[in-house]
């Protein structure tokens, strides 16, 4: 059997015991790997949530809905039509390299990244940015968002600072959530203290962002 | 984005009161599993999925959104949900988070593939390992036992008649 196979064996052994696959890059495997999926959830009774679950989650929700867990100072609403592009609030803070400052609240030791021996890579395109939205970026290395904080453009890091897990954007609540243990960060990266995660928890690095003519670039560390 | 896009009807602090939003999960959160498990094949990558999905979509949603709204939304944000996971896990370039593409609850999704037509064009041997591995949930050595082949035969054919089936003509080589 080949690297491949093994790899594709020790993926459908996985499902069939309903467990998480291996990680790693399925390769040229990627259809057999999700038509196994498919042909796993054909098994009769497989794909039903359990009481158990249904019910844990309710309870989390209700949670969640009980105490918003952000109070947002200006909420804005954001209706997903045409017309957004048009709002106004983009390019303000462009032409100058900025070297955000670390974040002088939360006491953590997050700083800016600023790479050793970094490259400006570009991770999206200046009209791509709006208000409101986020565009996810990975770049030497560098698991980031790019958005528009106070008609700045602005990136920062994706890596939750309590266990590593990768951030959700929540634009709705201009937020930033933790899928693991719903740990939440303002737009600015400030983490929200309280919850199931350490009160440790430190601000989220900001990255150095600039635009060149229509592409957005991030500074990150030189990769081979 | 297209020209005909109809504009969501989805907001934040809907103000939707804890009954009516504890009736749109109950009422959806079978089928948005099902959907999950689907695309994902496995029960703590399901929860994980359309736990996340439901802490996010549902602050969103409106009262007086369809069912039919409802659940493109619900399976939008899924979509998106997995495929970070998938980025993270796979190293697979999924679906950036981007909001207007979480939004556009009407983007074309693949449709379920037809599991039954799947087995039924490929030959016997093929058909028969995948069913008794898949569907009946047969181990390698019963699966081998039924078929009266050898237990190392039995996990070559499985991968060959899943990558025939998911329609790879080459065996990878790496």
């Amino acid at each position: 059997m080949t690297r491949a196979d093994r790899r594709l064996e020790r993926h459908i052994e996985a499902l069939l015991k309903d467990r998480r696959p291996p990680r790693g890059d399925p390769g040229e495997d990627l259809p057999a790997m999700q038509l196994a999926a498919e042909l796993h959830a054909a098994h009769p009774g497989s794909a039903e949530p359990s009481p158990e679950f249904v019910d844990a989650l309710a309870r989390k929700l209700r949670q969640q809905h009980d105490e918003p867990p952000v109070p947002m100072p200006q909420r804005r609403r954001f209706l997903a039509a045409a017309g957004l592009a048009a709002a106004a609030g983009v390019g303000a803070g462009f032409g100058v390299e900025r070297l955000r400052e670390a974040l002088a609240e939360g006491g953590g030791s997050s700083g800016p990244i600023v790479p050793a021996d970094g490259n400006w890579v570009a991770v999206a395109k200046l009209a791509d940015i709006k208000p409101g939205g986020f565009q996810r970026f990975s770049a030497g290395g560098v698991e980031g968002f790019v958005y528009t904080l106070n008609g700045q453009v602005q990136a920062i890091s994706a890596v939750c600072t309590d266990q590593g897990c990768i951030l959700m954007a929540d634009a709705a609540h201009n937020r930033f959530v933790c899928p693991c243990h719903y740990a939440t960060f303002s737009l600015d990266g400030t983490p929200h203290k309280g919850g199931s995660y350490s009160d440790k928890i430190t601000p989220l690095p900001t990255v150095s962002v600039r635009a060149t003519g229509e592409d957005i670039e991030v500074l990150v560390p030189k990769t081979v | 984005m297209g020209d005909v896009t109809p504009p969501l009807r989805v907001v934040e602090d809907a103000g939707t009161s804890p009954a009516d939003w504890e009736a749109v999960y109950r009422s959806h959160v079978a089928a948005l599993y099902r959907y999950v498990y689907a695309r994902t094949g496995n029960k703590p990558d399901a929860e994980d999925v359309t736990s996340t999905t439901f802490m996010r979509a549902l602050p969103r949603l409106r009262p007086d959104v369809s069912d039919g709204e409802i659940r493109a939304y619900l399976r939008t944000t899924a979509r998106t949900v997995m495929a970070d996971m998938w980025h993270d896990r796979r190293g697979v370039a999924g679906t950036p988070i981007d909001e207007e593409n979480i939004a556009n609850a009407w983007a074309p999704e693949p449709t379920n593939r037809d599991v039954d037509g799947i087995l039924t064009a490929l030959p016997p041997n093929y058909r028969q390992v995948l069913e008794l591995r898949f569907l009946r949930g047969y181990s390698i050595k019963e699966t081998a036992a039924a078929m009266s082949i050898s237990v190392s035969n039995a996990k070559v054919m499985q991968l060959r008649a899943l990558r025939r089936a998911a329609g790879q003509s080459e065996v990878p080589a790496s």
